[in-house]
């Protein structure tokens, strides 16, 4: 068995992942290599827990005292708790309803002005004869050829 | 009582903390890339949509932002490590030193690569499925890359303490 393999498969088996193929162990009684490189895993895991660095006080104080500024520069902001596929689907419902009710609301106007022509009562519609504008000078023309 | 935003930072600050530090090498731009983390969590929350868990969001962060310091500074010399390219020393008592120093003796010469995958995963106990989403690769490239980064341990520790 290869040895590359079988030390990748150590390595699921030390994080205790899904995938580990049981049959490498076999392989592992055997071989001083792999057992050097299992138990180094195991020592540098044993490192990790002993080796974390404490977190310094004085950056707890510096981001929040950033934080506090970020939050007074914008005193209009408001933040939503909400994914945005949810905003999305509200958005385009809303979207969808006012366009609606924007048609609904035309077709009924339409009809009440319709329906007030339709029954408005009859108008007599009265015709004239056009007025013939005549100038004094022509009227003078005329009363004289009538002499 | 406390905010989401607190609540998120007293639960992942030392993870966080502790990566960057180790990532970096350098507390005080490790200071600094955690609190550009969280204040970007803290004024973006839009960006947070909720398809990646808050902890892997803030470890790719951080991943992302320590990258950029060390690209900045030139120091991804070490990114083609080899064993050999270790300094034989003269095989010293681990137990003599404090674990954190040891950590740092060893992590320090590993390839950024391997190094931020260990990280992840031996301080931050995160899941492979986590380490994989927060590195932006599959599931089998994280086993694989934790196996030669096991390895690659291994062999400076050897270097360095001997057996």
């Amino acid at each position: 068995m290869n040895c590359d393999y079988v030390q990748e498969q150590l390595s699921v088996f030390l994080d205790r992942e899904e995938g580990f193929d049981e049959t490498t162990l076999s392989h592992l009684y055997g071989c001083k290599d792999c057992q050097d490189f299992f138990s180094s895993a195991v020592k540098l895991r044993a490192l990790a827990n002993e080796g974390k660095l404490p977190y310094p006080d004085d950056l707890d104080d510096a981001i929040m005292r950033r934080a506090q500024r970020v939050r007074k520069t914008n005193p209009l902001s408001y933040r939503l708790n909400l994914p945005v596929y949810v905003l999305s689907t509200v958005a385009v419902v809303l979207l969808v309803v006012s366009f609606t009710f924007g048609f609904v609301m035309q077709e009924d106007i339409h009809q009440k002005q319709i329906n007030a022509i339709l029954q408005a009562p009859p108008a007599a519609v009265v015709y004239r004869m056009p007025t013939q504008l005549v100038y004094p000078a022509l009227i003078r023309e005329i009363k004289g050829g009538v002499k | 009582m406390k905010s989401d935003f607190e609540a998120v930072y007293s639960r992942h600050k030392a993870g966080i903390y502790n990566f960057c530090c180790r990532v970096l090498n350098d507390v005080d731009e490790a200071k600094d890339v955690v609190q550009e983390v969280f204040l970007r969590f803290f004024e973006s929350p839009v960006r947070f949509d909720g398809e990646l868990p808050v902890k892997v969001w803030l470890f790719r962060s951080a991943r992302n932002r320590c990258l950029n310091v060390i690209r900045d500074k030139g120091k991804f010399s070490n990114i083609g490590y080899e064993s050999d390219s270790v300094p034989a020393t003269e095989a010293v008592d681990p137990d003599m030193h404090d674990a954190p120093v040891v950590v740092e003796s060893l992590l320090v010469r590993m390839s950024i690569d391997y190094r931020e995958i260990l990280i992840l995963r031996e301080w931050n106990e995160m899941s492979y499925d986590e380490i994989a989403q927060a590195l932006d690769i599959t599931v089998p490239a994280v086993k694989s890359k934790l196996f030669k980064a096991r390895k690659q341990a291994a062999a400076i520790y050897r270097k360095l303490y001997g057996d």
